[in-house]
């Protein structure tokens, strides 16, 4: 059977259908099949149906197709290391909260005359940079006060933020933005689009091992 | 002006077309653990050449189209 590496778990992990876990160490390589495992987003479903049974996994990155022999010599080479990050994630996951704004106000690249093109960009800039810092305001104080560790990637027209937190935190750390969402709502604000996703496992906050092979000389 | 909130399962973002989920997915499909292949040919004890590469499943067929 054609199979595609997704991660790995401890050893003895039952893992739902399709996944398997292969190798003989103290780490599984989780493997499915690959004719289930055709798009990025079927990788990514197949992880998180892992994850929703509770399985702590350390996730390969889902927008590639990974094979399964140097998954698995990995998991012998570098056990250590990942049993070391898997101990780190227990029982963890990650929240995504995305925060978008309109980039609609923004002055059309269609001008009659260079010097109007260049006055258009100045202004398009601008316009970005006041938004981008309004919505790291938002985001910092919708977010304020909510435990573990954090990243943040920002775009012309949205900031998003991963947290890393317990999973019996869900819920609490749920409840706070909400209420601070809510609260911001009463200010006049511009159009703002606050999503928050989770959890999923720990895709942003997790390190690649890296083996080092020497040939024969 | 106002301030839209919107909360959804993991479940409910993998099965959305909406934009704004794709969005999240395409953030996270970026991240995890990336395999890598690490090989220093050394001769006599000494590095010589470093190669490194990802190692990706791919029909050769396709790769060759893809060029």
């Amino acid at each position: 059977m054609n199979s595609v590496a997704l991660g790995w778990v401890h050893r003895d992990t039952a893992l739902p259908g399709p996944m398997q876990g292969l190798g003989q160490g103290a780490v599984q390589t989780i493997a499915a099949p690959a004719s289930r495992c055709g798009t990025a987003r079927d990788r990514l479903a197949l992880l998180q149906a892992c994850y929703d049974c509770g399985i702590d996994l350390l996730p390969l990155s889902c927008d590639h197709v990974w094979q399964i022999n140097p998954a698995m010599d990995l998991a012998r080479q570098c056990t250590e290391n990942i049993l070391a990050q898997l101990a780190t994630i227990r029982g963890t996951g990650q929240l995504s909260i995305t925060l978008s704004w309109s980039g609609g106000l923004l002055p059309s690249d269609r001008c009659a005359t260079g010097r109007a093109w260049l006055q258009a960009q100045h202004l398009r800039q601008t316009i970005l940079k006041k938004q981008s810092c309004f919505g790291q305001q938002v985001m910092d104080i919708v977010t304020l006060g909510l435990p573990g560790k954090r990243r943040v990637f920002d775009n012309a027209t949205s900031r998003r933020l991963d947290l890393w937190i317990q999973r019996q935190d869900l819920a609490g750390a749920q409840a706070q933005i909400v209420e601070a969402a809510q609260h911001l709502a009463q200010s006049p604000l511009p159009d703002l689009s606050l999503m928050i996703t989770g959890l999923w496992p720990v895709y942003g906050f997790v390190t690649s091992p890296q083996p080092c092979m020497t040939a024969p000389a | 002006m106002a301030l839209e909130l919107q909360m959804a399962t993991p479940g409910e973002v993998l099965g959305s077309n909406q934009t704004r989920l794709v969005d999240v997915v395409d953030g996270l499909l970026r991240h995890g653990v990336v395999l890598r292949a690490e090989l220093w040919l050394t001769v006599a004890d000494v590095d010589l050449v470093f190669i490194g590469a990802d190692l990706l499943l791919a029909d050769p067929h396709k790769m060759r189209e893809s060029r």
